[in-house]
């Protein structure tokens, strides 16, 4: 076995609701095999390995955009590796409180984006109506303003900020259409 | 002796032949008979039917010492058998054991995601300069926090993507852009390293002094100075502890860096 003194790849775990405390699976790059990754987590993470079973996932075709053309592309595949070991595992729980996240903020921004996105897609002829978006937007405005008054005075500015930022975006959106 | 072996091969296969005939003789007479005995009324069954009792330990195995299996019930009613819980509120709690390998996957507070004010929090990359003076198994270890560090961030991100809380990628990013670098400093002080010694090779090739057979002792200085007075070497003694002890700040202040 050829020893490596400094490995250069990254495995990530992988969130498994569905498999056995005692599996777990790994997001590993496509070079990596069975025997590397149970000598890794032996050696690494001190886990007892009793079995592993990789798969190779073949990527969706996507169109690129290139400017004017089109091109069909497809991303390279992602190798998983399930591990059967001898201790169950649960993962921790998912975060509860988003708005450290400022999720509101993003969920709006991918709304916003996302109707731009459908608009665009008649190529530049309008046939979609941008009223719709418009109404959606100014809702949202209207939602974190009024979150805004009625939420504590600490947390203001903070507010204030994602909400100058968003009116800029809602106002570049208005403009346009 | 060839002519023996052919006769005695010759009368074996005489035997057989022999043998083989009767065996046919007998079992076309047995057919015959069978054939005439049928009657036109025979119920139409296809099976065998034995007019002579059956062997009772028929199917009985003699290594195993099983009963044959005329005599056990193979029914089961599978009254007592467990019924499965659908419901997953009722199962047990699965206990993870604190030590348990796979939180090396996880930050210190062992959460699924980071917020982006906790991925804020990081200090820099270690620089060049810092790793020139340390040791292979300090570059090693350091290198080797860099690669879970990397892994966790990994996990972190996978997990984002999944269940998209909000922002924070940035912030990640951020933090795998400076283990990167530490990891880029580390190969860097090695490669250097690597062409210290290169050099030094050279040098010593040409050096009558070092002996580079691997016989013997490598450093063998052919002219010393054999007028060499003892107050003089007590004065290299304290030379050499004075450097000894100023090395050790320097790397006791490294340390505390």
């Amino acid at each position: 076995m050829k020893p490596v003194y400094l490995p250069n790849f990254v495995i990530a775990l992988v969130r498994t609701p569905r498999l056995p405390p005692t599996f777990a699976q790994f997001a590993v790059p496509l070079s990596l095999n069975k025997l590397d990754l149970k000598n890794y987590l032996k050696n690494a993470y001190g886990i007892k390995v009793l079995g592993v079973r990789s798969s190779i996932r073949q990527q969706p075709v996507e169109v690129e955009q290139q400017g004017g053309a089109r091109r069909w592309v497809r991303k390279q595949s992602e190798k998983r590796m399930i591990i059967e070991m001898e201790e169950p595992f649960v993962w921790p729980e998912e975060p509860q409180d988003l708005t450290k996240f400022d999720n509101k903020l993003y969920k709006n921004i991918e709304k916003f984006r996302e109707d731009m996105r459908t608009r665009s897609m008649d190529g530049g002829r309008n046939r979609i109506a941008a009223s719709k978006t418009r109404r959606r937007l100014s809702l949202a405005v209207q939602e974190m303003r009024n979150e805004r008054a009625e939420g504590p005075q600490e947390e203001a500015p903070k507010e204030e900020l994602t909400d100058l930022d968003f009116d800029t975006v809602a106002g570049a959106g208005q403009n346009k259409s | 002796m060839r002519s023996l072996g052919n006769t005695t091969a010759a009368l074996r296969d005489l035997a057989a032949l022999l043998s083989c005939r009767n065996f046919e003789h007998t079992g076309g007479i047995n057919a015959i008979r069978s054939l005439t005995a049928s009657s036109p009324s025979r119920s139409f069954h296809t099976s065998h039917q034995c007019a002579i009792p059956r062997n009772r330990s028929r199917g009985a195995s003699a290594l195993r010492r099983q009963p044959y299996p005329g005599r056990v019930s193979l029914q089961y009613l599978g009254d007592d058998l467990p019924q499965p819980v659908t419901d997953p509120s009722k199962h047990t709690d699965v206990v993870t054991s604190p030590e348990h390998g796979l939180w090396g996957f996880f930050n210190k507070e062992r959460v699924s995601i980071p917020t982006p004010e906790e991925d804020h929090k990081h200090g820099r990359a270690w620089a060049v300069e810092e790793l020139r003076h340390k040791s292979w198994d300090d570059l090693h270890k350091l290198w080797w926090a860099c690669v879970k560090e990397r892994n966790i961030l990994a996990t972190q991100q996978l997990e984002r993507e999944r269940m998209k809380p909000g922002y924070g990628e940035s912030e990640a990013y951020t933090r795998d852009r400076l283990v990167r670098d530490t990891q880029r400093a580390i190969k860097h002080a090695l490669t250097e390293r690597y062409y210290a010694w290169q050099e030094a090779l050279k040098v010593a090739e040409s050096d009558s002094d070092i002996d580079l057979s691997g016989k013997g002792p490598a450093f063998n200085p052919q002219n010393l100075d054999t007028d060499s007075s003892l107050p003089k070497q007590t004065s290299e003694g304290e030379a050499i502890s004075e450097t000894g002890s100023g090395l050790g700040a320097k790397d006791n202040k490294r340390l505390e860096l």
